[in-house]
C-alpha cells in the first residue's frame, strides 16, 4: 500500500473515533487531516502573518520571487498566494491540477526549484498557501492544468528536481511517485458544489460517516469504503469515476 | 534634528494627519508581542515614510499629544488638557515637558506650516535620468533622502541615493559614505560609481545588490531547521564586519536592514553613512546613532545619564554585531527590548544575558559562549579584535542534532510511553480521557507528526465537557491546528468551567491558563484567558500537575523549571533521572506527560492533570 492511501486510511479511521455528528465538522477533521502542529517552535521559526513569504523566497530580493517576477503576475487571495502566466490565457479550462507537498522544514529549499520547474515547462497557474498555517497544510502547494499530459510531464520534472525532498503527503489525491510528494486530482466539473476534489470527497465521506454514527469506529470506516466504491471512487488511487460527480451531496 | 533653534512659547505645533497613533492592542500580533504584556493602555504613535522609531507612550500622554491635531502652542494645548482632566496645567507641563520635546524633535509634532507636516512624496519618476542614471523604481522614500533602482549609461543595475532638496546634513552624511565606499572598493560593500551634487541635490550611484535582507536568510535557515546553515551565516556576519574594522572603517549603524544577503551566501553590508574611523580619539561623538537594541552599554550608560554618546569603537561594534547575531539565531535580542527606551538603556547597561533555553529557544552552548563574550558588559573583556570574535563563532559549531526518539528513554520510561499512546487509540473508548488527548498533542508536537495531532483532537470528542481540563486541552490543540475561532471558543469554555470551582481547583485551571497564555501571549485564546486572569480570585499558581515536594514525578517538574529558568544542563539530566525513577508509582499518562515535557524541555508544558 502507498504512503497517500495509507494516510487516507489513517484520516478516515481517526476520524471515525470521534464522537461528532456534524457533517461540516467532520469534513473539516478529514480535509485537514495531515496538516502538521502549529507549535512555538514553527512560530518562532516561520514567523508570523506572512513572515513565511520570506521562508519561499518571496519577499524583496527572494530567488523565487526574481524569477516568476519574468513570467508570472501574483495575486494574494485568501489563504493563498497565487500566480498566473503572462500573457493571460482566459480561455484555459482547469481539468486537473497537481498538488505538491514537502513537509514544512524543506519547503524554502523545494519551493525554489519547483518554481524553475514550473516556469520551464510552463505553468499556467498555481498557488502556494499563505502564512503559518498555509505552510503547515499538506496541500500547501497546487498546480492547475488543462490536460494531464502536461501535468505528467510537470511532474516527472518536478521528480527528479525534487527527488531527496521529505514529504508530508496530501490525503485523498492520487500518488505519483512512492513517498506523497506528487499527487494529483480532478475537481468537479463547473458548477458543481463544493468546487475542489478534496473538499467534494471529505464532503461524501463525512457524510458517509455520520449516518452510521451508531456503528463502531471499524464499521463505519468499511461503509464508508463501501459507499465510495458505489460512487466509482477507487479507494487506492482516489481518482473519481465517470458518474462520481453526478452524484448530490448534502449541504 | 532640527534645522534652527524653535522658539515653543510662540510657534504652534501640530500632529501632522498621517501620524498614526495605534493603541496597542490594535497592533499586529507581531508587535504586540514585541510591546510586551503591561501596556495595553499604551499607544504607539508614528509616521510612515519618517527616518523615526515608533514611540510607544502612556495614555494619558497620548490624550494631550491628541490636543494637537489642531495647531495649538504647547501652552494651550495643555491648559485644554488640564481642564478636561481636572489637572493642574503646571503639574501637567511638568511632567509632560521632556516628552513633548522629544517628539517634537522626532517631527510627530512639528511647527504648523512647515515642510515637515507632509508625508514624502517620489521626487523623481520612472525613465527620469538623474546624474547619469535612468530611474526605474522607488526602493525607499524617507523624508531626508530616497533610493531609486536604475541603470547607469554602462546599462549596469544601480541604486541612486539622493538626498532630499532643503537637507544639507544629508549631503554630509552622503558625503561620508562616498568616502567609505570608494576606499571600500567593493570589497563587501557596494562598488561606488558616482557621487556628487545635482540640482542642489547630493547623490550616490552604486552598484545595485541583488539579495535579501540578512533577517530573511536566517529565517529561511531557522525554517528548514538548519543550524549548520545558521551557524555558517553568523560567521558570514561576523567576517563582514571583521574585515571592515580590518580596513579601518567602523560600521556605525549595525542592524538587520543594513546587510544582504546574495543567492552564493555572502553578505554585503550597505548604508554607510553613519561609519567612522577605527583609530578615532576617544572622546564623545554627539552625532553616533544608531538603533537602540543595538547600542554597547557605554552608549546606552551614557544616554542614560543625560550625556553625549562616547565615541565608537571596535569594541562597541562587536557588541553590536554580537546582539545582531543573537538576534538572527534566536529572533530574541540578547537583552529583553522594552518598549520604553530608557528601560531598554537601563537593562543594557545592567540585565544579564540569558542562555537560550530560558527564553524558549533550544540550547547552543558553543554558541552562547562566544557571544557571551562578545556582549560582556565591560568592553575589555570582548575579543580583542572583531576576526578574533569571528573565528571564535567559526569554532562554535551547533551542536549534533538528536531528534526525540523513544529507544532513548529507558526501558520502562519507554514502555509508559508506548502504553499510553496505544491506550489513546484504542477505539473500545474506555480509556479516552483529557490525559490522552493531553499526550496525543504532545506526541504531536514531539515527533511532529499530524496523525497524532488528529489523534487528539478526537480524542477530546469523548472529555467531560463541563471539565476545565478539557477546555484547556482543547485550547492547546485548537492552537495547533490553527484553528482560531476553535481555540476561542475553548478558552471561553474554560473560564466559564472554572468559574464555579472551589479554589484549589480554580487555582490550577489559574495555572494552565497562565501556561496557556505564556506560549503564546497573543492568540485569540489567550486574550480571553488574560482576561478571565485579571478578574480570577485565585493565587497566582504556574503549572497545574503535581505540587513540588511530592515525590515521584514531582521531581521532574521541578527540575524541568530551574532548567527552564536557568539553562543549567544539570537540572535537565536530573529530571531524566528523575523520570527514570518515577515509573514504579506513577500513572503511563503521567509518566508519559513528563517524557514528552524532557524531550521538549524548551516548552513550558505542564498536563492539566495530576502527575504523580
Amino acid at each position: 500500500m502507498q504512503r497517500l492511501e495509507q494516510l487516507s486510511l489513517a484520516a478516515l479511521r481517526t476520524t471515525a473515533q470521534g464522537a461528532v455528528t456534524d457533517r461540516a465538522v467532520v469534513a473539516q477533521r478529514l480535509y485537514r487531516f495531515g496538516t502538521m502542529p502549529r507549535t512555538a517552535a514553527a512560530e518562532r521559526d516561520l514567523g508570523p502573518e506572512d513572515d513565511p513569504l520570506g521562508v519561499l523566497g518571496l519577499c524583496a530580493g527572494g530567488v523565487a520571487r526574481r524569477r516568476l517576477d519574468r513570467d508570472y503576475v501574483p495575486t494574494v487571495i485568501a489563504g493563498w498566494c497565487a500566480f498566473t502566466r503572462l500573457p493571460l490565457d482566459t480561455a484555459a479550462v482547469t481539468t486537473c491540477k497537481l498538488y505538491v507537498s514537502p513537509r514544512p522544514d524543506a519547503v524554502g529549499e523545494a519551493f525554489h526549484r519547483l518554481v524553475d520547474v514550473f516556469a520551464e515547462t510552463g505553468v499556467r497557474s498555481f498557488k502556494v498557501g499563505r502564512g503559518i498555517e498555509g505552510l503547515l497544510r499538506p496541500d500547501k502547494i497546487v498546480a492547475y492544468f488543462d490536460d494531464t499530459a502536461h501535468l505528467d510531464v510537470v511532474a516527472r520534472a518536478l521528480a527528479a528536481r525534487l527527488r531527496r525532498t521529505p514529504a508530508q503527503g496530501t490525503p485523498f489525491t492520487c500518488p505519483i511517485d512512492g513517498d506523497g510528494l506528487l499527487s494529483w486530482g480532478i475537481d468537479p466539473p463547473p458548477g458543481r458544489a463544493p468546487a475542489s476534489w478534496r473538499a467534494w470527497i471529505t464532503r461524501y465521506l463525512a457524510d458517509a460517516l455520520v449516518s452510521r454514527a451508531h456503528e463502531t469506529p471499524a464499521r463505519r470506516v468499511a461503509g464508508a469504503l463501501a459507499d465510495l466504491a458505489a460512487a466509482g471512487v477507487d479507494g487506492a488511487t482516489w481518482l473519481p469515476g465517470a458518474a462520481t460527480f453526478d452524484l448530490e451531496i448534502a449541504a | 534634528m532640527i534645522g534652527a533653534p524653535l522658539d515653543l512659547t510662540v510657534t504652534p505645533l501640530v500632529l501632522p494627519p498621517d501620524a498614526k497613533v495605534l493603541r496597542v492592542r490594535e497592533l499586529a500580533p507581531r508587535l504586540r508581542a514585541r510591546v510586551g504584556e503591561d501596556v495595553d493602555d499604551h499607544a504607539v504613535v508614528t509616521r510612515p515614510g519618517f527616518r523615526i522609531t515608533a514611540r510607544l507612550m502612556p495614555a494619558p500622554l497620548v490624550a494631550l499629544v491628541e490636543e494637537f491635531r489642531r495647531p495649538s502652542l504647547v501652552t494651550d494645548a495643555v491648559a485644554r488638557f488640564a481642564t478636561a482632566h481636572a489637572q493642574s496645567p503646571d503639574d501637567t507641563i511638568d511632567l509632560a515637558f521632556d516628552a513633548l520635546i522629544t517628539l517634537v524633535e522626532a517631527r510627530i509634532l512639528v511647527p504648523d506650516g512647515s515642510d515637515d507636516l507632509h508625508v514624502p512624496e517620489a521626487t523623481l519618476a520612472a525613465g527620469q535620468a538623474f546624474a547619469g542614471v535612468e530611474v526605474a523604481t522607488l526602493v525607499r522614500g524617507l523624508d531626508d533622502s530616497e533610493v531609486y533602482r536604475g541603470r547607469d549609461d554602462d546599462g549596469r543595475d544601480v541604486a541612486l541615493k539622493i538626498g532630499r532638496a532643503g537637507r544639507p546634513e544629508v549631503a554630509l552624511t552622503l558625503g561620508r559614505e562616498a568616502n567609505v565606499l570608494e576606499a571600500l572598493d567593493g570589497r563587501g560593500a557596494p562598488r561606488l560609481r558616482a557621487a556628487g551634487v545635482e540640482d542642489g541635490r547630493a547623490f550616490l550611484v552604486m552598484d545595485w545588490c541583488e539579495g535579501v535582507p540578512v533577517a530573511v536568510a536566517a529565517q529561511q535557515a531557522r525554517a528548514a531547521r538548519d543550524r549548520g546553515a545558521l551557524h555558517r551565516l553568523a560567521v558570514r556576519v561576523a567576517e563582514a564586519y571583521a574585515r571592515l574594522h580590518d580596513r579601518g572603517v567602523l560600521h556605525g549603524d549595525v542592524h538587520p536592514g543594513n546587510l544582504l544577503v546574495r543567492d552564493d551566501g555572502t553578505v554585503v553590508l550597505i548604508d554607510f553613512g553613519n561609519a567612522r574611523p577605527v583609530d578615532a580619539a576617544p572622546g564623545i561623538d554627539p552625532a553616533r546613532t544608531g538603533i537602540p537594541q543595538f547600542f554597547d552599554p557605554a552608549m546606552a550608560a551614557a544616554l542614560l545619564a543625560g550625556e553625549p554618546p562616547p565615541v565608537a569603537t571596535v569594541a562597541a561594534e562587536q557588541y553590536a554585531v554580537a546582539a545582531l547575531i543573537h538576534l538572527l539565531v534566536t529572533t530574541l535580542a540578547p537583552i529583553d527590548a522594552p518598549a520604553d527606551r530608557q528601560a531598554l538603556l537601563r537593562g543594557l547597561v545592567a540585565d544579564p544575558l540569558r542562555p537560550f533555553v530560558t527564553r524558549g529557544v533550544p540550547a547552543w552552548p558553543s554558541l552562547e559562549r562566544v557571544l557571551a563574550r562578545a556582549l560582556e558588559k565591560d568592553a575589555p573583556a570582548r575579543f580583542a579584535t572583531t576576526a578574533d570574535f569571528a573565528a571564535a563563532l567559526a569554532a562554535a559549531r551547533p551542536p549534533s542534532r538528536r531528534g526525540p526518539s523513544l529507544a532513548r528513554a529507558s526501558s520502562r520510561v519507554r514502555d509508559a510511553v508506548s502504553a499510553t499512546l496505544v491506550e489513546a487509540c484504542d477505539p473500545r473508548g474506555e480509556a479516552r480521557t483529557v490525559a490522552h488527548a493531553w499526550c496525543a498533542l504532545q506526541a504531536a508536537i514531539v515527533f511532529d507528526d499530524p496523525v497524532w495531532l488528529a489523534q487528539a483532537e478526537v480524542l477530546l470528542d469523548s472529555a467531560p465537557a463541563d471539565d476545565w481540563r478539557t477546555h484547556a486541552v482543547g485550547v492547546a490543540v485548537a492552537r495547533a491546528r490553527s484553528d482560531a475561532a476553535r481555540e476561542r471558543r475553548a478558552a471561553e469554555a474554560l473560564a466559564r468551567c472554572a468559574g464555579g470551582l472551589a479554589a484549589d481547583d480554580v487555582a490550577a485551571a489559574c495555572g494552565a491558563a497562565r501556561d496557556l497564555v505564556h506560549a503564546l501571549p497573543f492568540s485569540s485564546g489567550s486574550d480571553v484567558l488574560r482576561e478571565w486572569l485579571g478578574g480570577a480570585a485565585a493565587p497566582p499558581a504556574r503549572g497545574t500537575g503535581d505540587q513540588p515536594g511530592r515525590g515521584g514525578l514531582a521531581r521532574v517538574w521541578e527540575s524541568l523549571e530551574r532548567y527552564r529558568a536557568t539553562g543549567d544542563p544539570r537540572a535537565l539530566i536530573s529530571a531524566t533521572r528523575a523520570l527514570r525513577r518515577a515509573r514504579p508509582r506513577a500513572a503511563n499518562a503521567a509518566v508519559a506527560a513528563a517524557w514528552f515535557a524532557v524531550q521538549q524541555p524548551e516548552t513550558p508544558a505542564r498536563p492539566p492533570f495530576a502527575a504523580s
